[in-house]
């Protein structure tokens, strides 16, 4: 029976929640393809943006993209994998529906204020602050509030998973989890934690500073708070990308999971150590003693394990699946893997994207390698392959095979949705290879321009390549990805527009069960209060001292004692 | 719990990577001495970062035999010194730079090398260089900091020692 | 108990093709790009030392063209003092403005006259206008403020710079300059 058919309310919930973030995919894309014909210098005079502006493009694409995509895909495809592995309606469904309106209020005050920056007769004021929003560059309050709408809506939302898991764990006494509620509880767990970091940036500091109730707030407070959420947040990108490759890649493939047990262990591991990470964002900053920075490298490179684990974990199922097909040889069962199926090579290339995304990322986070990368388009050449990719791309294999069990509809246009990963494959690699290698000549991130204004690239000396050769390859890696991106876009509405109960669903929801149980493994893992628990001490031994440094030598203002500036106002 | 004979191997594999790789940072600090940015260089009152002991006046300081100390004074949209004029210091001497901002976040960087930092509000990053040859640096600054950002670049003279000498640079006593 | 394989099996050859083609531009882009990258940086890293210099070397004559800052003669070849005191670039919410000032010496023994013209930017746009000081007798002086309203986000590259100075029976001898600037710092 299809989803839909079965929980048709929940199916609705998750239809809302896919349609506002495909919206937000729409416009951010859009961005992302006036960036890159922008700061290349290709077509800059045929746009209608002025330089200042560019920031505002920049900011509109990041929180759209960034933020906002991923918070509405990852909250609606978690409703679908609760109420799917729980076999049962959501607890209370208004839980969820407040959590969603209350997201879709904050985008919309947030990208109010950022549309702004084109349209200055729209309400409230503008925010050209990027999506990391370091004070004390200021935004509209607007913006502060839509944010922290965005965040506290996804924790009621995720409310809603607890509360159904804790009704079904009333009815099943003793049983194991069912793998995909684990892995959604342990996300949100990690969610929670770290999110907290930016509801207390957002909500204590920035919103009564632009409100004007306080005078000023402490940069590097408000910064550090920022990347305790900043790299946790990437993480809350790649878990639900990895409960779709561990669970629903291997049956497209034609097989089943390799083993449930280690994929519970990788979660587990993923709950303890995603935050206390965030000082890894922040190796260049004064005022951070090396030893916390060294603390927060050390956790980062104990989280490749459990990224090289479902590395094994998720190639294992497949060749096990392109076996079942029939396939031989060392690398034959490649061949026999349905590549021609959209949903399944969007996760397969999201899957080997995210392979050469976690290596550049091993770069960044060696505590003395990222000062030469630090702040180059390196980064986003690196984050483009991660949330760009391993991200975007396995939402829109999701897309490909979720939708229609959504919404009860056949999949249209199916030779464009074929073709589409390609093609987003083609332009990512083109534009990503550039930029990590521009971002080795020294080539900045965030800017309009990125030449020098007398020397233009004279100053930049590349390694392999040159400058003007790089921001071509960006300019037609960027606009392959807009195209792949209306590709998408147009079978999403193509399929949603198209007439339902016509034929037999071509998907379906089954998944089979893993190689290896979960009977197979300790219980403790289960026990998500544990995690929790060690978590919160890892990082208070992370985050306890150099937080507390901060507040104490004045916490609205360094240098000025704890609470100097309060006294003063 | 069974775990596949690969799996184990490939565990094990997994540690020694990682082991490999925080050796290799280790090394780069204790053994090549790569310097990095930490909390060294205290903290002022942004409004003012000259007032407090941590900051000097904007320019190049003479601290030592072979040692300079470099104050940088980063503002929308300019480094001040570097911008309007550039910084003029020596080859093979110890320089050190103190950078802050009295506005918003920057970036202090030297196109394709390691000297980079973030410039922060109330804090002073502090890093210590030896340029090994006379020639022009540029430096970016990598933080978006406003409308203009793009526009916000400096340049860092390193000539030489002899060349050097004939400055006029004040010469004070570091801490 | 797996999706019905009704896409794989697709009785559309021209779609199988299709994928085929993809599949092979697929990896196939990825793996020359990268490929041709790899290689790239080996080669750097066993010859790249000679390689590295002249680079190097070719940045040095690029920037050693002479640029005009705060404080530089505009017209180095007249015998008066054409010194640029103030370079600023405004970013302002209402529009960019490029504000100079220049003080004129004429300290020679014939009437002068300094001209500021058009001043081209770094993305190549030409901003119209100028000042003059006017016919200056020897021995006077004079401040010139001149003000341009840029694109906004470009900064100034040149500036079209001409000196007339009065020749003894009514004619006129002109010294034209393009004045290239240096870094001219962008305020808020």
């Amino acid at each position: 029976m299809t989803f839909v058919d079965k929980f048709p309310e929940e199916a609705k919930l998750v239809r809302w929640h896919f349609g506002v973030g495909f919206v937000a995919l729409a416009l951010g894309g859009l961005f992302g393809l006036v960036q890159s014909l922008y700061r290349t210098g290709y077509f800059r005079d045929a746009l209608p943006i002025d330089a200042a502006q560019y920031y505002t493009v920049l900011t509109g694409h990041g929180v759209l993209l960034a933020l906002v995509f991923t918070t509405f895909l990852i909250c609606g495809f978690f409703v679908w994998a609760i109420t799917r592995s729980l076999d049962r309606p959501l607890a209370h469904q208004r839980v969820a529906w407040a959590g969603f309106f209350a997201m879709l209020v904050g985008t919309t005050l947030a990208a109010i204020t950022i549309l702004n920056g084109f349209a200055p007769e729209l309400p409230f004021g503008s925010a050209d602050v990027l999506y990391t929003f370091y004070a004390p560059l200021q935004a509209h309050p607007a913006f502060y509030v839509g944010a922290a709408l965005l965040v506290v809506g996804s924790w009621v939302v995720g409310a809603e998973y607890f509360l159904t898991y804790r009704e079904w764990r009333a009815d099943n006494p003793g049983e194991r989890i069912p793998l995909q509620t684990f892995m959604v509880l342990a996300t949100f767990v990690m969610w929670y934690l770290s999110s907290f970091g930016v509801a207390v940036e957002v909500v204590v500091f920035l919103i009564p500073w632009s409100l004007g109730w306080i005078s000023q707030v402490d940069p590097l407070l408000t910064r550090t708070l920022f990347w305790y959420f900043g790299h946790p947040v990437v993480y809350f990108w790649l878990l639900p990308a990895y409960l779709a490759w561990y669970t629903i890649l291997p049956k497209l493939a034609g097989g089943k999971l390799f083993s449930d047990p280690l994929a519970r262990v990788v979660f587990v591991l993923f709950v303890l150590l995603s935050t206390p990470v965030g000082f890894h964002h922040q190796y260049t900053d004064p005022g951070i003693a090396e030893g916390f920075k060294f603390i927060a490298m050390t956790n980062t490179f104990m989280l490749l394990l459990p990224s090289l684990l479902t590395a094994f974990t998720v190639v294992a199922s497949l060749e096990h699946g392109a076996r079942q097909r029939g396939a031989t040889g060392y690398f034959g069962w490649l061949r026999a893997l349905p590549w021609g199926k959209p949903s399944f090579s969007a996760m397969a290339l999201a899957g080997l994207v995210f392979a050469a995304g976690g290596f550049s990322g091993m770069i960044n986070a060696g505590m003395n390698i990222n000062y030469l990368i630090h702040n180059t388009i390196w980064v986003p050449g690196h984050f483009h392959l991660t949330v760009g990719t391993a991200f975007a791309l396995t939402m829109m294999g999701v897309s490909y095979w979720l939708v229609p069990q959504i919404t009860g509809k056949q999949l249209q246009h199916k030779t464009i949705a074929a073709a589409q990963p390609f093609v987003w494959v083609i332009g990512m690699t083109l534009m990503s290879n550039a930029m990590h290698r521009g971002g080795l000549a020294g080539l900045p991130r965030r800017t309009a321009k990125p030449l020098f204004r007398g020397e233009g690239a004279a100053p930049f000396d590349p390694v392999v390549g040159s400058i003007a050769e790089m921001q071509l390859q960006i300019a037609v890696g960027g606009t392959l990805l807009f195209v792949a991106l209306a590709m998408f876009l147009v079978v999403m509405t193509g399929t949603w527009l198209s007439r339902s109960g016509v034929g037999q669903l071509s998907v379906n929801g089954t998944i089979p069960a893993p190689l290896s149980g979960p009977a197979d493994s300790p219980r403790i893992l289960d026990n998500l209060k544990v995690w929790a628990g060690i978590a919160v001490v890892l990082v208070i031994i992370a985050y306890g001292l150099p937080l507390y440094s901060m507040v104490a030598d004045g916490i609205l203002s360094p240098g000025a004692g704890l609470l100097a500036p309060l006294l003063g106002l | 719990m069974r775990i596949h004979r690969f799996e184990k191997l490939w565990l094990a594999a997994a540690f020694v990577l990682i082991a490999a790789f925080i050796a290799t940072i280790v090394y780069g600090s204790l053994g090549a001495g790569v310097a990095m940015v930490g909390d060294e260089g205290g903290t002022v009152d942004p409004d003012d970062p000259t007032a407090s002991d941590n900051f000097r006046e904007p320019g190049v300081y003479q601290t030592g035999d072979g040692e300079y100390a470099v104050y940088v004074e980063a503002r929308q949209f300019a480094f001040a010194p570097g911008t309007n004029e550039p910084i003029r210091v020596p080859a093979d001497a110890e320089v050190t730079f103190y950078v802050t901002s009295s506005d918003v976040t920057h970036g202090f960087e030297l196109v394709g090398t390691n000297v980079n930092t973030m410039v922060i509000p109330g804090q002073v990053a502090e890093l210590t260089v030896e340029f090994d040859e006379a020639r022009t640096h540029h430096i970016v600054c990598h933080e978006y900091c406003g409308a203009a950002h793009h526009a916000m670049e400096g340049t860092v003279e390193v000539v030489s020692q002899d060349q050097f000498q004939s400055q006029d640079v004040p010469e004070v006593n570091e801490e | 108990m797996t999706d019905t394989d009704h896409e794989a099996d697709g009785d559309d050859v021209t779609r199988r093709w299709l994928i085929r083609v993809l599949v092979g531009l697929g990896f196939g882009i990825p793996i020359a790009i990268e490929g041709a990258t790899l290689v790239g940086l080996v080669e750097s890293w066993l010859f790249g030392d000679g390689e590295g210099d002249d680079d190097a070397a070719s940045t040095a004559t690029t920037t050693s063209e002479p640029t005009t800052a705060v404080g530089d003669d505009l017209l180095p070849t007249t015998d008066r003092a054409e010194t640029l005191t103030e370079a600023t670039v405004y970013a302002r919410d209402d529009g960019w403005r490029f504000d100079l000032a220049v003080d004129v010496e004429n300290s020679g023994d014939r009437p002068y006259e300094l001209r500021l013209g058009t001043v081209t930017t770094q993305d190549g746009s030409r901003v119209e206008g100028g000042a003059s000081t006017g016919r200056l007798a020897a021995g006077e002086s004079a401040t010139l403020s001149a003000s341009y309203d840029l694109p906004d986000g470009e900064t100034p590259a040149t500036m079209a710079v001409v000196g007339v100075e009065s020749v003894e029976g009514g004619g006129e001898r002109l010294f034209r300059r393009d004045v290239r600037f240096g870094n001219i710092p962008v305020q808020g």
